[in-house]
């Protein structure tokens, strides 16, 4: 059985070849692609995924709640940090902007990665106070496989707990 | 009273007021000709050719009745023939009321073709693409809130808009009037699954115009909303009905167009789209794509269905099985590299060789009665190297 992941990342597509590309050839895993805030969160909401790689930039899609915080960082994906905004909603201890409702059991941080431009020390306060441990910054020189490392990074993390 | 007319006067007039009238319309008529586009202005003809034929009639019969009403010299000069702004400005007999009709008249004269100017100015405005486009979107959320319905006839201007604009910003501004107004109607209460099928096709027209074919960001654009469609048609539990089936359809003709035309982010945003209706449209877009030799394309669409297929459990489901199989079929026979793509979907499978076998014999049966003989045939030719034990690994459950 493929492992289910969803990754929440605006630029998704256009890293199709890039990362996407060994993700199809292994066979391995079965990726579920949102492009934004809103449809991130109904994925989750429908679904149960094994991993949940994020963006911290993103745009907030179709919903009014997200576009209003996105408004107020003037539209800015760098500023607005909406991928980590989402990432307290779920799993925040409490400091939440927008209350998520309906979020399924299994959505805790263990399951969780965040693969974005930003690097560790800007986010690391942040990474623990959610728990998150899986880290990749995404450059010009980000491996090909990096999606896989991450999945089988959280996998293991999984296991061992 | 009303004004005494003689013959002099009557031509007198009548050449002042066509002279303002060819003027007054003429000028704004040109600008309309030279700035606003041919498919703009086809619309608005269409939409608006009653309107101002009626409102030019009206203007021209009130402009003529004050004219020779008011202005008329019938009391001041009785017996002349000549018009009071001919008559010779030296003449001493020349009374007040005299004077402020012909500054009236004069008046008259260069307001009218200013304010025609102005009127058609504004009308250049109004006639932007932008605002047509808009001017007709809102029409149509307010229509189908009184009536339930969408009204066809303006629909079609957006979509012929749509069709004949530039690729990018003009394809792009119907595209999104078409998004904006199936959101306002999937999100009101009156929607029933079967409003939107003109407007999901108007999508195809807009993109696949062989004359003006629709651009990347055209595409990207028509896959978001036909995807936002269905997933509030799933919201809604109507991804069995009209509009459900017309997105499924629309969906697999734009996939096959961008899979033939278009770069690779833009076919795996229709792969994605597709993974959401029916595994019938990923087989479709696979065998595409590995026809024109885009095989990462292909592979996405390949593990697209492998997913798909173990979701209802392995061989379980006979669509998306028949599917996968037909698929792997054609990555058999196509080189060693897709081939061997293949064979480590069949290592890592978790069947029996007995399952599979039977899967092979029912796959031979859909794709042979969908008149896939190409498929079909592959199908065989799988089925006779499995049992021949050609593979190189077999399935991981033997």
């Amino acid at each position: 059985m493929k492992l289910k992941f969803l990754w929440i990342e605006d630029g998704a597509i256009a890293d199709y070849q890039t990362m996407l590309g060994p993700v199809f050839v292994s066979g391995k895993y079965d990726p579920v692609i949102a492009l934004n805030v809103a449809d991130g969160i109904r994925q989750l909401r429908q679904s149960r995924f094994d991993a949940v790689i994020v963006d911290i930039r993103l745009p907030p899609g179709e919903s009014s709640e997200w576009a209003r915080l996105y408004d107020e960082s003037r539209q800015n994906k760098a500023t607005a940090r909406l991928g980590l905004k989402v990432l307290y909603c779920l799993l925040g201890p409490g400091e939440e902007d927008i209350r998520i409702e309906g979020m399924p059991d299994w959505v805790k941080p263990d399951r969780f990665g965040v693969l974005t431009v930003e690097n560790k020390s800007e986010l690391q306060e942040d990474l623990d106070r959610l728990g998150i441990r899986v880290y990749r910054q995404k450059t010009a020189r980000t491996p090909n496989n990096v999606l896989i490392d991450m999945i089988e990074e959280i996998k293991r993390q999984m296991q061992t707990e | 009273m009303p004004p005494q007319l003689t013959e002099t006067w009557a031509t007198a007039y009548l050449q002042i007021l066509i002279g303002l009238f060819i003027f007054a319309i003429g000028i704004p008529a040109f600008a309309f000709q030279l700035v606003v586009q041919e498919d703009v202005r086809h619309v608005t003809h269409r939409r608006m050719k009653m309107r101002i034929w009626h409102a030019s009639v009206v203007l021209l019969l009130l402009a003529c009745v004050s004219f020779i009403w008011i202005i008329h010299p019938a009391n001041l000069d009785q017996n002349s023939n000549v018009a009071p702004a001919m008559a010779p400005t030296e003449a001493p007999e020349m009374d007040k009321t005299y004077e402020i009709l012909q500054a009236y008249a004069g008046s008259i004269i260069v307001t009218i073709p200013i304010l025609a100017i102005m009127f058609g100015f504004k009308l250049l405005e109004n006639l932007k693409r932008e605002n047509v486009v808009q001017g007709l979107e809102h029409h149509l959320e307010k229509t189908f809130d009184q009536s339930g319905f969408i009204e066809d006839s303006t629909l079609s201007d957006i979509i012929y808009l749509g069709e004949h604009g530039k690729s990018g910003r003009e394809k792009k501004m119907a595209l999104d009037a078409l998004g904006r107004l199936a959101k306002h109607v999937q999100n009101s209460g009156k929607y029933k699954g079967c409003e939107l099928e003109e407007l999901i096709r108007g999508l195809k027209m807009i993109l696949d115009n062989g004359a003006r074919p629709g651009e990347e960001d055209d595409f990207y654009a028509a896959a978001a909303i036909l995807r936002d469609i269905w997933n509030r048609l799933s919201e809604h539990n109507l991804s069995s009905n009209h509009d459900a089936d017309m997105a499924r359809k629309t969906i697999k003709h734009l996939s096959i167009v961008a899979v033939v035309e278009k770069s690779e982010p833009t076919a795996l945003t229709y792969l994605e789209d597709a993974a959401m209706c029916d595994s019938g449209i990923v087989f479709e877009i696979g065998l595409s794509a590995l026809r024109t030799r885009r095989f990462l394309i292909a592979t996405a669409a390949l593990n697209k269905l492998e997913a798909m297929a173990e979701r209802h459990g392995l061989f379980v489901d006979y669509e998306s099985s028949s599917n996968l199989l037909g698929l792997l079929s054609h990555f058999m026979a196509t080189g060693l590299s897709t081939r061997l793509r293949a064979e480590s979907f069949f290592a890592q499978a978790e069947t029996s060789l007995d399952s599979l076998k039977s899967a092979l014999a029912t796959a031979f049966i859909y794709h042979y009665s969908n008149g896939s003989y190409d498929t079909s045939d592959r199908v065989a030719e799988l089925q006779t190297t499995i049992e021949s034990g050609g593979l190189r690994a077999g399935p991981a459950v033997a």
